[in-house]
Formats: structure tokens, sequence, C-alpha cells
């Protein structure tokens, strides 16, 4: 969290998941590389780079992709959610290396324009086999620098969270792009059964982790509360709360996180006003609420962002009673203060 | 994140649960058969041309096809039309070749050979010839071009084939 924009949020932690990130990139590429020259020792150069770049990009957008559910699964994981931006600019970097000497190999060799001959080199777009499935990594790469270029807060700012949010959510296309791109190319050649069963085991793995964790959500989202005459509802015994931690509960449409802290209870609304972060994924670090995803801090008995920060959540009254928890779903203004309840 | 947006993410996984089987399996199915393939092609070769000279090398072999039938008989003689069979045995061992007719053995400058086209991987390939050195003396061919084959990452000739023996 910064007042102004710096060119990367880096701290200690973030830097020694980069450089496990580049660790990990360096060792695939450099096994890559012994693996093809030992069995395969006739392959140029070029040749490995794609295919080296090719299959760890695509290794690590499914890393990427399963992050986000395997959180809403086991908060273990949420370390990983810290730092998928970066994740996501590597997997950038890479894919681009792979297109770019795609394209030096496949398209730069005549007297054409290079992107003139990626699209027109190929025209059956009647056949299956045939495809032209180099358009299809080319658009997705193209979804993919778009992420990339505004992964940074000012884009956050400046083009809004729901655009930004939305234009994220293109990450989806950009991974079925890839599917078929790997599907109609490399497959239709290469056509040992491994590279289908590979492709079609990743695919499975992240369409059965977004349907186990969606659908949690939504049994989360639709639980019922029974409101008592002053608007109360009975959420949960406060022997459940973890000290530092949170509850979520979805009242009314919306969710609610109601943390313990010091031997009492505060209830803020869920979402990071950053970019939409569960706020009750997070946990009390230095007396402040801290978001999973990025890193922002609200103060639990006001949601405000502590000074010079101005980010402010809504609040929410709670009492406790014998042993047992309950909340005003009507939400107070945001950043105001609410004195929380004192669970003993 | 909000309800909303929790409820497009699940809504965007199960028409991906969808698309994304049908997509590969619709694509797995298109891979082409290759044994049928060569079949196919063998014997609808053999129905129209036949070797007249070739040359193997470890990872290669090149046949130069002739009809088996002339196409056009001029004043001057016979036309035919020759291909080179360029059969490839090693998968994906030479993404950066080219083959090239040498119309020229006094240059060295590979633009001024005649490049017949690109070696792509594992297979069997076929290049028209527009202009060849063909002999035909009592229905014997006595075929005498010469090729080379030129890696143009590297910028240098890999191998040169010489059917004049």
């Amino acid at each position: 969290m910064s007042v102004g924009y710096a060119a990367a949020g880096w701290n200690r932690q973030k830097k020694i998941y980069d450089w496990l990130i580049v660790g990990f990139c360096v060792l695939y590429l450099l096994t890559f590389v012994i693996l093809t020259a030992s069995f395969n020792p006739d392959y140029t150069f070029e040749t490995v780079l794609i295919r080296s770049t090719s299959t760890l990009a695509v290794l690590l957008l499914h890393i990427i992709l399963s992050i986000g559910p395997l959180t809403r699964l086991n908060k273990k994981f949420l370390p990983l959610l810290y730092n998928r931006r970066h994740l996501g600019v590597t997997m950038f970097c890479i894919a681009a290396v792979h297109g770019i000497f795609s394209m030096l190999q496949f398209h730069t060799l005549g007297n054409v324009n290079p992107f003139v001959s990626l699209f027109t080199s190929n025209t059956n777009f009647n056949s299956v086999a045939s495809f032209p499935f180099q358009s299809l990594g080319f658009f997705a790469l193209v979804i993919l620098f778009l992420m990339a270029i505004t992964s940074h807060d000012f884009w956050l700012h400046n083009l809004s969270p729901k655009v930004w949010k939305t234009l994220h959510m293109f990450v989806y296309l950009a991974y079925f792009l890839i599917v078929m791109h790997v599907m109609l190319g490399v497959i239709q050649y290469e056509t040992h059964p491994v590279f289908v069963i590979v492709i079609s085991l990743g695919a499975g793995w992240l369409i059965a982790l977004h349907l186990i964790a969606g659908t949690k959500e939504v049994k989360k989202d639709n639980q019922k509360f029974n409101a008592t005459a002053d608007d109360f509802v009975y959420v949960s015994e406060t022997s459940e709360f973890e000290e530092g931690r949170a509850k979520i509960f979805c009242v009314d449409k919306e969710r609610i996180a109601i943390y313990k802290h010091e031997n009492k209870v505060y209830a803020i609304h869920n979402v990071c006003k950053h970019q939409g972060g569960p706020l009750g994924e997070g946990k009390i670090i230095d007396g402040c609420i801290t978001c999973p995803w990025h890193g922002y801090q609200y103060l639990p008995h006001n949601g405000q962002s502590p000074p010079p920060f101005t980010e402010r959540v809504s609040t929410y009254d709670v009492r406790v009673y014998e042993g047992k928890a309950w909340l005003n779903p009507k939400p107070c203004a945001d950043g105001t203060e609410r004195p929380g309840a004192m669970i003993n | 994140m909000i309800k909303s947006l929790r409820k497009r993410h699940l809504q965007i996984w199960i028409l991906s649960a969808i698309i994304l089987p049908v997509g590969i399996t619709v694509a797995w199915m298109a891979v082409p058969k290759k044994v049928t393939q060569e079949l196919l092609q063998k014997v609808a070769r053999a129905s129209t041309y036949h070797t007249i000279a070739s040359v193997e090398k470890g990872d290669y072999k090149i046949n130069i096809l002739a009809p088996n039938s002339v196409t056009t008989e001029h004043p001057t003689g016979w036309e035919y039309e020759l291909k080179v069979e360029f059969i490839n045995k090693k998968e994906s061992a030479t993404d950066s070749l080219l083959l090239y007719k040498i119309i020229d053995l006094t240059d060295n400058n590979i633009d001024k050979q005649e490049l017949l086209g690109r070696i792509k991987s594992k297979g069997t390939q076929e290049f028209r010839l527009k202009f060849f050195d063909l002999r035909v003396t009592n229905h014997k061919f006595d075929y005498r071009d010469k090729f080379l084959l030129y890696n143009i990452m590297k910028k240098q000739v890999v191998d040169s084939i010489n059917f004049n023996r």
C-alpha cells in the first residue's frame, strides 16, 4: 500500500516469491533444454526456445488460474494469491518470448509483413485439422499483454475497479484460446496421446476446481438468517471465532466479515475498496484487518484505512449475548466508528 | 469479491465446462491418422508417378518422381512434369531447413539458386520442378540435378545432394 504510485509494490515477502518464480522458470527452461539436447540433439535452438517457453507459459497459466479457487477452498494458499499479479506478468513475458520467436521463425523469412503473413499464410478456417491456430495464440497474447500492462494500481484507479476487473476476466477467454491454439496446432502433428492427456487433465483440473469453489460460495451466499424484532440476526457462537481472523456471513445479499480482535468482535463489509478482495479471508496484522489480495488495511472499529490512506468500508453493529454473536445487517456509512462487542 | 462477480465467475466456468471438453474432443478427433494417409499417398502416387532417381542420407531420402505417362508431346520431344519427393525420417529435426535446386554451381550466393520450399517435420513432402536436367535414352532416365539443404537460421549449407553419378 502506498500513497503515490511506485513501479511495483515490492516488499520482503514479494521479493522472496519473485525469486522463487524466477528460480522455477530458469530451472524449468534449463531442464527442458538439457532433456531436448539429450534426446533430440537435432532440434534447433529456436525450436527448443519456442517449445520450452510455450509449455512453461501454459503451466504457469494453470497455476495462476488455480490460485483463486484454491484460496477459497483452503486459506493456506492465500500467500500465493498475494503474489499472483507478479506471476501473471511473468507468464505473459514467457508467452511473449514464445510468440516473438514463433513469428521470427515462421513469418519473417519471406518478403511479406510478418503480421500479414500470420493471418494470410493459412486461411483454412473451415478445416479443423488445418485451422490457422497461430491466430488464436496471437489473440490470446494480445489479451495477456493488455492484462500485463494494466497490472498496476495506476490502471486500477484510472480505469475504475469495474472496468479493470472486466478486462482481467478476459483471462478466461485467453485460456480457451490457448487450449485451442495447442489442440489445433502442436497436437495435430505431435500425435502422441500424452499431449492430449496433459492438456485435458489441466482443463479438467481447472474446471473442477472452479466449479467446486463456486458451488461452495453459492451455498455460503444462500445461507438463511432469521432476524429478530430489532433487526439483529443470529450468526454464530462466539467460541467459533479465532483471534485475529474472521468468519464471513452473507446476510441480505451482502457479505459481512466478523473479526475477533482483542476479545471483541467487529463487523465490516467483506469487500476491499482496492480491488474487491475478500477482507474476511485476511487476518489482523498490526491491529489492522489486512486484505489477503494486496495487503490493503482497515481498522476493525471504524473500517478506515490508517492515515495517510483514505479507503473506507462499511461497518455494522454487532452484539454478543450468552455466547452468541448477533449482527445487524443494515450497514453504517463507510468509515463509521462502531464499538464492537465484548465477548466475555 | 462482490456477489455479482462471484456469480459471473461461476457462470463462466459452467460454460467452460461445456465448451472446453467439446473443443478438445473435436480437435483431437480431427488429428490426421498418419498410417491411413501414408497408405493413401503411396497408392495414389504409385498409380501416377514412379521414382526415376533416388538418394538416401541418414535422416532423409530424396526421390525424383516422374509421371507414368508423359504429359505433353512437343515437336522437340516429350515434356515431363517432375517432382521432388523429400522424405524426412526424423521428427521436427529440420525446422529451419530450406531445399534449393542448384542453378549456378559457380555462385555461392544462395539467393541465386532456385528455392523449392521449406522442409517441415517428419513426413513426406513434394515439390514440383519447373526446370530440370533429365536425359532419356532408350527409356532409361539419367537425372543430373544437384540440390542443397540450407539452414536459414544459421545461414549455412547443411548438406548437398547430387544426382549426377
